[in-house]
């Protein structure tokens, strides 16, 4: 929640709506919603397991849309649970965010997830890694 | 019959004479993750004593030192015993302390073998460093009952102490408290040095990855059977992950959780606990507050489901910790494995598909298993570290 509302602020005051929606980097996957585009990199990549690691994510408005918050989050859809620990997000130069505090403690398929909060309603965007 | 006789007999033959089961790469993969062991000696950045050899040596002493309670009887070394893999051999330390029914201590004392690569301490994990969590042994009143102030009284008060206190850490002249948590943190930089020594499953793991199958066929197939169970079917290696047999994280695997005064709800407690904690990784005692490792504090979120869990245990000389669990209920290994054979799903609050199902293990499955939990044990003997004397014997 905390969160949330954090990012919310943060967007708000930079005008957020519409920014490049170019790949910030090789290492970035792309992730689609109807309106909106994230890109999302992990900070050590590959994902360790069993210990904290970070993302960067871009986030752009395909159109005049604007994001009043985004939850960052991730669980394992086939045990449905989620991780042990609550990411904490602050803003890094450039339009990307910087989520800490992930921490995927077991192997399996974990899910990324990125609920966006607009005023016409919330956009969900996932993206999936296989721990082995 | 007389067939089956024969291939009976060929198989046993085969069995002692060793042998390599025909392991699937993504078996291979799932193996050689429990290693390489030795990992590099942990460290702890938040206390600034951690793999200091002095530090290391202070501790070992202070570790033994029935003084540092005020009745003069309880060390840690009295619960955690090195000729006991670091504990004391019974289900709770009731014995030990000499209190039984509900003032008792009510949970199990763990092996502190290969605690150093923890990330939460105790079974409910109400602690974040080693260090933080010494202070609760050393003022509980069932355990060490002691004080700051006694602590501070009985090192100055001694030579040897004060001489070792003086060369690790400086003068001693800091208030009490800030003595005591100096103290705990010696304490830890030996309790991080604990690290078990290679066992035979090390041995198959690396000579399975360096592909030298004659080496390997010296691991014997049981084991081999059993810890193709624990990877596969079984899906132990999901939470007793990794080199040290533990994903440090918790767990609920039906173990009951009453105790005379309730229920100890594991995790949930111990979450609440750590936060409650003026002498966690987020407060004014850590070396080094900035440090990338306190996140892991600041980040642990409280969920309905930890209530109940409680730590994975490494399994590290597993076959030495007997009795087993966060209460010690179960004796033997072999209770461990009928316990997970026999699991009473109704006793698992888990909503999606399940890590854990009844096993229904043959006999000779469940031996297998245990096989493979006993080659988990090194050969190693704790030898005391401790140099020469610190202190002048002159210098009174
Ligand atoms: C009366 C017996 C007793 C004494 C004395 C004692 N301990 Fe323990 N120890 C335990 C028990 C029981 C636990 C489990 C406690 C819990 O989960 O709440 C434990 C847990 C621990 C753990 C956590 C291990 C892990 O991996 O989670 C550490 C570290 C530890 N003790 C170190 C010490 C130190 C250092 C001392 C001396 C300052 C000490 N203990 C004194 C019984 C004892
Ligand atoms: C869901 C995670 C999980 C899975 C899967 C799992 N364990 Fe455990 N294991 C735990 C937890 C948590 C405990 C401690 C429970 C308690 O004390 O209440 C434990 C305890 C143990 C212990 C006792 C260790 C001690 O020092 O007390 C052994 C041995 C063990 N497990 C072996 C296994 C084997 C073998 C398997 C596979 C059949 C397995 N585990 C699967 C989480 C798991």
């Amino acid at each position: 929640m905390m969160m949330r509302r954090i990012l919310a602020a943060v967007l708000l005051a930079a005008g957020a709506p519409v920014l490049a929606c170019d790949s910030p980097g090789a290492d970035y996957a792309r992730l689609e919603s109807p309106r909106f585009v994230l890109w999302m990199a992990t900070r050590p990549a590959p994902v360790p397991i069993g210990s904290e690691f970070a993302i960067d994510a871009v986030l752009c408005a395909k159109g005049a849309t604007s994001a009043d918050a985004v939850g960052f989050d991730a669980w394992m859809p086939a045990h449905r649970h989620g991780m042990n620990s609550r990411p904490s997000v602050r803003a890094l130069d450039g339009g990307r965010w910087r989520a800490e505090g992930y921490l995927f403690h077991m192997p399996g398929r974990w899910q990324f997830t990125f609920e966006i909060d607009t005023a016409s309603g919330r956009e969900r965007l996932t993206h999936d890694v296989e721990l082995d | 019959m007389r067939l089956i006789a024969l291939l009976a007999a060929a198989l046993l033959a085969h069995d002692a004479a060793g042998g390599l089961l025909d392991f699937t790469a993504a078996e291979l993969r799932a193996i050689e993750r429990h290693g390489p062991w030795p990992p590099p000696a942990p460290r702890d950045p938040s206390n600034r004593v951690s793999g200091n050899a002095e530090a290391i040596a202070f501790g070992e002493l202070l570790f033994f030192d029935t003084r540092l309670s005020p009745n003069g009887a309880m060390s840690c070394g009295r619960c955690h015993q090195p000729g006991r893999a670091w504990t004391d051999g019974r289900r709770t330390p009731g014995g030990v302390i000499g209190a039984t029914g509900r003032d008792a201590l009510t949970r199990n004392t763990p092996t502190l073998w290969n605690a150093g690569f923890g990330r939460w301490f105790g079974w409910g994990g109400g602690s974040d460093t080693i260090w933080s969590f010494s202070l609760r042994p050393i003022r509980h009143p069932l355990e060490m009952g002691s004080s700051a102030a006694h602590m501070a009284r009985t090192l100055r008060a001694d030579p040897e102490l004060a001489c070792r206190y003086r060369r690790v850490f400086g003068e001693a002249g800091k208030p009490d408290e800030a003595l005591l948590v100096d103290v705990v943190k010696a304490i830890a930089a030996f309790v991080e040095t604990l690290v078990s020594a290679r066992s035979p499953f090390d041995e198959f793991r690396d000579a399975l990855a360096r592909g030298d199958r004659d080496a390997a066929a010296r691991y014997p197939l049981a084991a081999q059977r059993g810890l193709r169970r624990f990877v596969g079917e079984g899906n132990c290696s999901v939470c007793h992950f990794g080199p040290a047999f533990s994903n440090g994280e918790f767990g609920d695997i039906g173990v009951p959780f009453f105790v005379p005064s309730g229920v100890d709800s594991g995790r949930y407690a111990g979450i609440q606990r750590l936060r409650a904690d003026p002498h966690n990784l987020l407060g004014r005692f850590n070396d080094r507050p900035g440090d990338a490792g306190a996140a892991r504090t600041r980040h642990v979120q409280l969920q309905p489901r930890n209530f109940g869990e409680f730590k994975v245990p490494g399994l590290r000389n597993v076959a030495k910790t007997a009795p087993y669990m966060h209460d010690g209920s179960l004796a033997t290994l072999s209770d461990v494995v009928k316990h997970y054979s026999e699991l009473d799903e109704n006793r698992l609050h888990t909503e999606g598909e399940r890590i854990l199902r009844p096993l229904r293990l043959s006999p000779q499955a469940s031996a297998d298993l245990v096989a493979f939990l006993e080659s988990l044990s090194d050969t190693g003997r704790y030898v005391s570290g401790a140099p020469s004397r610190c202190a002048s014997r002159r210098v009174q």
